[in-house]
């Protein structure tokens, strides 16, 4: 394709055309085959570049592989032959068998049956504060030894920010380091907020799960009150222990 | 046509939607990954694979409103599949042939939309091929117009003169249809 009549088509896109001229193109596209095939040629050229060279594809592969990140663990498939099935079948109910009984005799509930977090959100409308930012982002996607000293650097400034504590309490549990957590619950267990008291109480007795001691977090689990919003939870917990 | 009911991924793809995108990887790529697996491949190349794929689809829906018409399993599979092949094809040099006798029903159902998928492809791959073999000035010029859109504002930043950048963009479009004009894909695509 010429220069000419590529301003010509460009002309025409552009809407710059008079209205007469605008006809003869259209005109020419109705009867001339190899112009009509230019044009389209040209269109597709300049659509497919325009959608390589916006953003959404960077955006829609981090999305990709965040999502690959987290299934990456989860077994696929076995591809069994028809003749074996009958055998497997059968292999599979005496698993299933000694599965179930093991499962009663030993149905301890675990810290991620419980361990549920609302998402962390810090930043307010309109506030820009890229710190706070990643930490939420962090939090939320679950990478929980980032978020670490995130948490640090944010309460050196508000050291009693119960809500930066209660998460990064729950941070630390999830990263295995519950003895510094237990300081903090308990440093929020006395404290004058009732709904982080509650809180704290209710994630200091899913720590002690999470280590396996039963009987400490029976004895938190006791410590919450009736109008906690974890009361119904910790009942459950508490009858499963 | 009517969407099939799993055109959501198409719209999830679009929307950037995490939680659907994570339903369509629970339920979908295990068995390419398998695949792949089977076929002298593991794991990373399959998500390569998987991620390429998806993001051709997604291309293809915002740029050409692609529609799906067929259970997006067959097709999604088929599609992995038949660019595997490739990959493998490029690698060794011969000719790997993909046995159709095993299609199954509801893959004969998606061949359709398989080709108009994979005619994308490589159209899309051959027009981003020969942007790059332009000159750098024509390449930042064009980019810059694409994205920007209007000429005033790519003079502007380029910091030459309205009538200048519009001959350039003239010229370096008229280079870039001759170059794909004349590479062999070109005719290729056309018969697809």
């Amino acid at each position: 394709m010429n220069e000419q009549l590529i301003e010509l088509f460009e002309s025409y896109l552009q809407q710059e055309l008079a209205l007469e001229a605008a006809k003869d193109f259209e005109n020419r596209l109705q009867t001339d085959v190899t112009f009509k095939s230019d044009f389209e040629l040209y269109k597709s050229i300049q659509d497919s570049l325009i959608y390589r060279f916006n953003a959404q594809e960077k955006n829609l592969r981090d999305t990709l592989r965040k999502i690959q990140a987290k299934t990456s663990n989860t077994k696929e498939p076995k591809v069994f032959s028809l003749n074996n099935f009958r055998k497997i079948a059968v292999a599979a109910s005496v698993v299933l068998l000694v599965a179930l009984s093991v499962y009663r005799f030993n149905s301890k509930p675990s810290f991620n049956d419980f361990a549920q977090y609302d998402d962390l959100s810090l930043v307010v409308r309109g506030d820009d504060d890229t710190q706070k930012k990643m930490l939420e982002k962090y939090f939320n996607d679950k990478q929980f030894a980032k978020t670490l000293p995130l948490f640090e650097d944010l309460l050196r400034d508000n050291p009693n920010d119960n809500k930066l504590l209660l998460y990064k309490a729950l941070a630390l549990v999830e990263t295995n380091n519950t003895d510094s957590a237990f300081l903090i619950f308990d440093k929020l267990i006395v404290g004058k907020n009732k709904l982080y008291k509650s809180n704290a109480l209710w994630y200091k007795s899913l720590a002690y799960l999470k280590v396996k001691n039963y009987d400490a977090c029976k004895e938190t689990l006791s410590k919450i009150s009736s109008d906690s919003d974890y009361s119904v939870e910790a009942k459950k917990l508490l009858s499963s222990l | 046509m009517k969407p099939h009911k799993d055109h959501k991924y198409i719209e999830a793809l679009i929307q950037n939607d995490s939680r659907l995108l994570s339903e369509l990887y629970q339920k979908f790529t295990p068995k390419i990954i398998a695949f792949v697996k089977k076929n002298s491949g593991d794991e990373t190349q399959a998500n390569d694979l998987i991620q390429d794929v998806l993001v051709t689809i997604f291309h293809q829906a915002t740029e050409k409103q692609f529609v799906l018409t067929c259970p997006f399993d067959a097709y999604f599979f088929l599609l992995c599949k038949r660019k595997w092949f490739n990959v493998l094809k490029k690698k060794s040099n011969k000719e790997v042939t993909i046995e159709d006798d095993f299609l199954s029903i509801s893959e004969k159902q998606a061949e359709e939309a398989i080709v108009e998928t994979e005619r994308y492809e490589l159209q899309s791959t051959l027009y981003e091929e020969k942007f790059k073999e332009l000159g750098v000035k024509c390449q930042e010029l064009l980019k810059l117009s694409f994205v920007v859109k209007s000429m005033e504002k790519v003079a502007e930043k380029l910091n030459i003169s309205y009538g200048y950048a519009r001959k350039k963009k003239s010229q370096c479009m008229s280079k870039l249809t001759q170059l794909i004009k004349s590479s062999t894909s070109f005719e290729t695509i056309k018969n697809y």
